[in-house]
């Protein structure tokens, strides 16, 4: 398998200042082991780079290394040449938000209250509710189709809605760079669609999205960029319908399958095989 | 600039927007702590009159402003004063130190109590008193040393690169119950003399405390309250998971490691001043979180809750059963006990 590089192609409209997040030598694991061993990876500004593979190729984990929720065992993550693992974390929270799988909403609060967490890398001792964290956490919520949802308890609604609140969270930080980690895992697929036709609007007003998805032919219908990997290692990355084959797809996950041009997009579709009796 | 925005959070609020300071305030949790610490000056002065010596309100009242008879500014100054401000620091000192534990493990019982951290306090002390008889200070000094050492085994064997906090409540339930075994077999070995004044220290008393106890016990409670103050919007962000508390920009490892510390400060201060004290870490902060109705991290509140609490606990232990004086441990583990049950029923309906 070689990896095949990205041309120039679709090039949205990218935000003044927007800095390419670049894993150099990437080395990271949990433990003693390696999972991800010298890594290298550029997501562009303005991409809607979108991670698939196997379970257990790393994803998840180059996610985190790219977050900075792990810090590297060798090499660097360079956010616009500089070093993110050098920067201090409230300066790196600014450029760099996460939608973490794990987080946990306290009991009882409300969800204006629970995005008024995401000011934390903007406030300070005594800089507690300024009128831009107001104006953020309103902007957030109304991106999110959240706005009307604002007083209610986050615990009582349902799972879309608190993904939805979630994603409010992250945007309130106001980061140029949105990293997801299996943003749609759980949700039924009315919500699934929901979730990443919003992710692409907000790629399209010119935030750097990426994202950790398991389902491939969602992955290929969003990103601009497919990284596809296994065992750790980057074996594809490129427009998705330049890379992505048959080939490709049943030796990464080890799936006897067929792809074929979706009907409504043009773009490559995966179908698996079934099994001959 | 653009018109301002206002946001409905579901709870209504005082903001204040200056150019140097800009909060807000939870205007319900503002009248739960302005009218606990109003029921805390009534229960006081209402304190410091009861007692096998009687004095009025309006008596004690003078002793303070004026025209006290003698007897009465002995008895409320000189006897009784000490104790009950005591009782208000320890009691806000052991709960900020249950609201931190119970922020950092999110979980209703994870409080020092149940850390080891007092288990470890009351073997060390039985162990000074049963086998080397020693005085009362070398006891407070050698109870704390060894609950920090428990503590700092718990901890230890805990931590993985962060606090989980269900992993936390269980090392602390086994190490406690190790410690909970040899503390009863030194003391089935030890002479009846000896086992009565250990099991007395490890009820927890304020009956003879030194006076000078009183400026040391402020100072290291307001030190530390401070510090989990400050961290407050850390612990905040904490709340949501430590993967999302990272990706905000904290020093997750960092914050978890300065509040254990400042939550095994508050404890040891309490310990060393009364010895174990039980259950007011554990009920005050649920106690506060269901008075403002808003859950996590509010250390004020529970802070104020738990003064009270041991005030009255301490008040009941002292004039209940004159002329006998109870610890106020029993009193505190009498009631902790019945919480600690609800509290089991209501999970186990959950479940």
């Amino acid at each position: 398998m070689t990896i095949a590089h990205p041309k120039s192609a679709p090039a949205p409209t990218v935000s003044a200042g927007a800095a390419p997040l670049v894993a150099e030598g990437l080395s990271l694991g949990y433990g003693s082991g390696l999972i991800i061993d010298g890594l290298h990876l550029e997501i562009r500004p303005g991409s809607f780079t979108v991670v698939i593979g196997p379970n257990g190729c790393g994803k998840s984990t180059l996610l985190r290394g790219l977050g900075r929720l792990l810090p590297p065992r060798a090499g660097r993550v360079l956010l616009g040449g500089r070093d993110l693992h050098k920067l201090a974390p409230k300066e790196a929270a600014r450029e760099i938000s996460v939608l973490a799988q794990s987080s946990i909403a306290p009991d009882g609060i409300t969800v204006a209250n629970l995005v008024a967490r995401g000011r934390f890398p903007h406030q300070g001792l005594f800089q507690q509710w300024t009128e831009a964290d107001e104006r953020a956490i309103h902007d957030a919520l109304t991106a999110t189709g959240t706005f009307d949802l604002s007083a209610q308890r986050v615990n009582a609604l349902s799972g879309g809605q608190q993904q939805r609140v979630w994603v409010a969270v992250a945007l309130a930080q106001q980061t140029p760079i949105m990293l997801l980690d299996e943003p749609t895992t759980y949700l039924d697929v009315a919500h699934q669609v929901e979730l990443m036709e919003l992710f692409t609007d907000l790629q399209h007003a010119g935030r750097t999205m990426v994202a950790v998805l398991h389902d491939i032919n969602q992955a290929i219908r969003y990103a601009t960029d497919l990284v596809v990997m296994h065992e750790g290692r980057v074996v594809a990355w490129g427009n998705p319908s330049e890379i992505v084959t048959a080939q490709l797809i049943s030796d990464v996950f080890a799936l006897d399958c067929s792809v074929f041009p979706d009907p409504l997009t043009g773009l490559p579709m995966m179908l698996p095989a079934k099994r001959e009796r | 600039m653009s018109t301002p925005v206002k946001l409905d959070t579901g709870r209504p609020e005082w903001a204040v927007r200056t150019r140097l300071l800009s909060a807000r305030m939870d205007r319900r949790t503002l009248v739960v702590n302005l009218a606990l610490a109003a029921v805390i000056v009534v229960t006081a002065l209402v304190s410091l009159g009861v007692g096998d010596i009687y004095v009025s309100l309006p008596d004690v009242l003078a002793t303070f402003y004026g025209g006290a008879s003698r007897a009465d500014t002995v008895v409320v100054q000189q006897w009784r004063l000490t104790r009950v401000l005591l009782s208000l620091l320890l009691g806000f000192g052991l709960a900020v130190s249950g609201a931190v534990f119970q922020s950092l493990t999110r979980n209703p019982l994870g409080s020092p109590d149940v850390i080891g951290f007092s288990t470890g306090s009351y073997t060390g002390a039985i162990v000074l008193i049963a086998l080397f008889h020693a005085p009362t200070a070398v006891i407070s000094f050698g109870a704390l040393a060894s609950g920090l050492a428990v503590a700092a085994i718990v901890l230890a064997l805990s931590y993985r690169g962060g606090f989980r906090g269900f992993r936390l409540i269980v090392v602390g339930i086994g190490v406690s119950a190790v410690l909970s075994a040899l503390n009863t077999w030194i003391m089935a070995k030890a002479q009846l003399q000896v086992a009565m004044s250990a099991a007395i220290w490890g009820a927890g008393s304020l009956n003879s405390v030194a006076p000078d106890a009183l400026p040391v016990a402020a100072a290291g409670i307001a030190l530390f309250s401070a510090l989990a103050l400050l961290y407050g919007s850390r612990i905040r962000a904490l709340e949501l998971g430590q993967d999302a508390a990272d990706a905000l920009g904290v020093r997750s490892r960092h914050t978890q490691i300065a509040l254990t510390g400042a939550g095994v400060g508050l404890v040891a201060i309490a310990t060393a001043v009364a010895g174990p004290i039980s259950f007011i870490a554990l009920v005050a902060p649920q106690i506060a979180a269901r008075l403002t109705g808003r859950g996590g991290w509010s250390p004020i509140g529970a802070g104020l809750t738990g003064a009270l609490l041991l005030l009255l606990g301490d008040t009941v232990a002292r004039v209940a059963f004159l002329p006998v004086q109870l610890p106020v441990g029993v009193v505190t583990t009498s009631l902790g006990g019945l919480y600690l049950i609800w509290l089991l029923v209501r999970e186990a309906r959950r479940l």
